[in-house]
């Protein structure tokens, strides 16, 4: 017995790897809930499969074999799981999380400006993809664009399809046009105003109790701009993974969601 | 007893004044006089090194989701894995002084219960690290993105592949006297080079959170 337990602590640790993988396995799609209905016919048949793999190989009695098995059945399992369900969740996130309309332009100073409205509610942010960034809330309403942010002003009128006016940061002033993001408005008139996607994501409120902080703009030529502060200090954001609003910054992973006018 | 006497001095415990046969027993060590065929290491050497290669290519080839299961009461996944890697090196501390108690190194302390006490810490070191390398392969992967992550991927890696060569040696009867400190010194230098390289890193960088 005694020589056995040494391959009982393995077996176990296998155990619980496969259990926390399959179970991991499961949890990535519903990270985005909506995508459960659609990603799980797919999706649910493999982890068990896999399981029943794990556990027979280590029934096996040569001890080598079960803690090699797991990280092989897992490596297969997300490569199975996961395609089907990205267009799933990153469509469903569409649909739940949707604005009336973005605006996107630029500053004077070559920064990248997104403002994005639900109903006459509006969210700003303002960075140049290096070192600075500025969030901002307000109004959009008649034609007005208002917004304030921290030791920040800015105001603005639209005329047509072209937002302009200028933003006051301290004692630095700058003006800025926008245009519509074109390719959302389109389709936001083939639904009859049922919404577009958003365009301005920031990271988690959770992630930012745990001390960081990002934001990223999609610009309408499917780019991204954004900044992401790293220990205190802004630096280039790499872009958002677009089916998990997540992004990967000196191996810690930052969790990102669309910024709705209202939702807070 | 004629001939455990005929056995002279054991080279395991150097001090072989005290009377720590029944420990002894478990590592299985014998008189280094008689000639006797060794058993082999390779299988253990083997499947080591089959794990952490297979764990490597996994965390490589797999895409990173960012996400994994969590466990509830903190404020992010980090900090779960920060402080799961904390108790683990906790144990692994307590691994180390049980091991020298138990081949008397540590003066004259040798208790009866170092044993017992090496192996139970030694499991909950190990299964507190299971949570943690799962949601590093699976949510993040192999990284390389400075020398800190890669340091702590290739120390992650190496620290399960040398965990399976230490559960593989320790049956094994007959062994040279250096073989299980040697592999448990890597395990145990792995797994501290890990906790260096994430926990430790984590609290300097963010703070002591929860």
């Amino acid at each position: 017995m005694k020589r056995l337990t040494p391959l009982l602590t393995l077996l176990s640790g296998a155990v619980t790897a496969a259990v926390l993988f399959t179970m991991s396995a499961q949890a990535s799609p519903p990270g985005t809930q909506p995508a459960a209905g659609g990603g799980a016919p797919a999706a649910a048949p493999a982890p068990p499969a896999d399981a029943a793999a794990d556990a027979d190989a280590e029934a096996d009695p040569d001890a080598a074999a079960p803690d090699e098995e797991p990280s092989d059945a897992d490596a297969r399992r997300p490569a199975g799981t996961s395609p089907p369900t990205d267009p799933d969740s990153s469509s469903a996130g569409t649909e739940v999380t949707s604005v009336e309309q973005n605006w996107i332009g630029e500053l004077e100073n070559g920064a990248t400006i997104a403002i994005t409205v639900k109903d006459g509610k509006a969210e700003a942010y303002v960075c140049d993809g290096r070192s600075m960034e500025l969030w901002l809330s307000g109004t959009v309403r008649d034609g007005k664009i208002e917004l304030t942010g921290k030791d920040a002003k800015l105001t603005g009128v639209i005329r047509g399809d072209r937002a302009s006016g200028e933003m006051i940061v301290g004692v630095r002033r700058w003006k800025f046009t926008a245009r519509p993001d074109d390719t959302s408005t389109d389709e936001a008139v083939v639904k009859s105003g049922s919404g577009t996607a958003p365009a301005i994501y920031r990271v988690t409120d959770e992630t930012r109790k745990a001390g960081f902080d990002g934001g990223w703009i999609m610009l309408p030529d499917g780019t991204q701009i954004g900044i992401v502060t790293w220990n205190g200090k802004p630096i280039p954001a790499p872009p958002l993974d677009p089916a998990f609003n997540s992004t990967v910054v000196d191996g810690v992973t930052l969790v990102a969601e669309p910024v709705i006018p209202g939702a807070r | 007893m004629s001939q455990h006497r005929q056995g002279g001095a054991r080279t395991v415990p150097r001090r072989a004044s005290e009377p720590t046969i029944e420990v002894m027993r478990d590592f299985g060590a014998p008189p280094p006089s008689p000639p006797r065929r060794r058993p082999s290491l390779l299988v253990p050497l083997v499947v080591g090194a089959g794990v952490a290669v297979a764990l490597g290519v996994y965390g490589r080839t797999h895409t990173p989701t960012g996400i994994a299961v969590n466990v509830a009461g903190f404020s992010s996944p980090l900090t779960v894995k920060v402080w799961l890697g904390t108790g683990a090196a906790f144990f692994a501390v307590i691994q180390l002084l049980s091991a020298l108690a138990m081949w008397g190194r540590l003066g004259g302390f040798s208790p009866s219960w170092a044993g017992a006490a090496h192996r139970w810490s030694g499991r909950i070191a190990f299964l507190l690290t299971v949570p943690v390398a799962v949601h590093c392969l699976y949510a993040l992967g192999f990284a390389d993105y400075d020398t800190r992550t890669l340091l702590h991927s290739l120390l992650g890696c190496f620290f399960f592949g040398a965990f399976a060569t230490k559960m593989l040696t320790l049956p094994k009867r007959g062994l040279a006297g250096w073989v299980l400190p040697t592999v448990g010194g890597a395990v145990f230098v792995a797994l501290i080079g890990v906790f260096l390289t994430s926990s430790v890193w984590y609290f300097t960088t963010f703070g002591i959170q929860f």
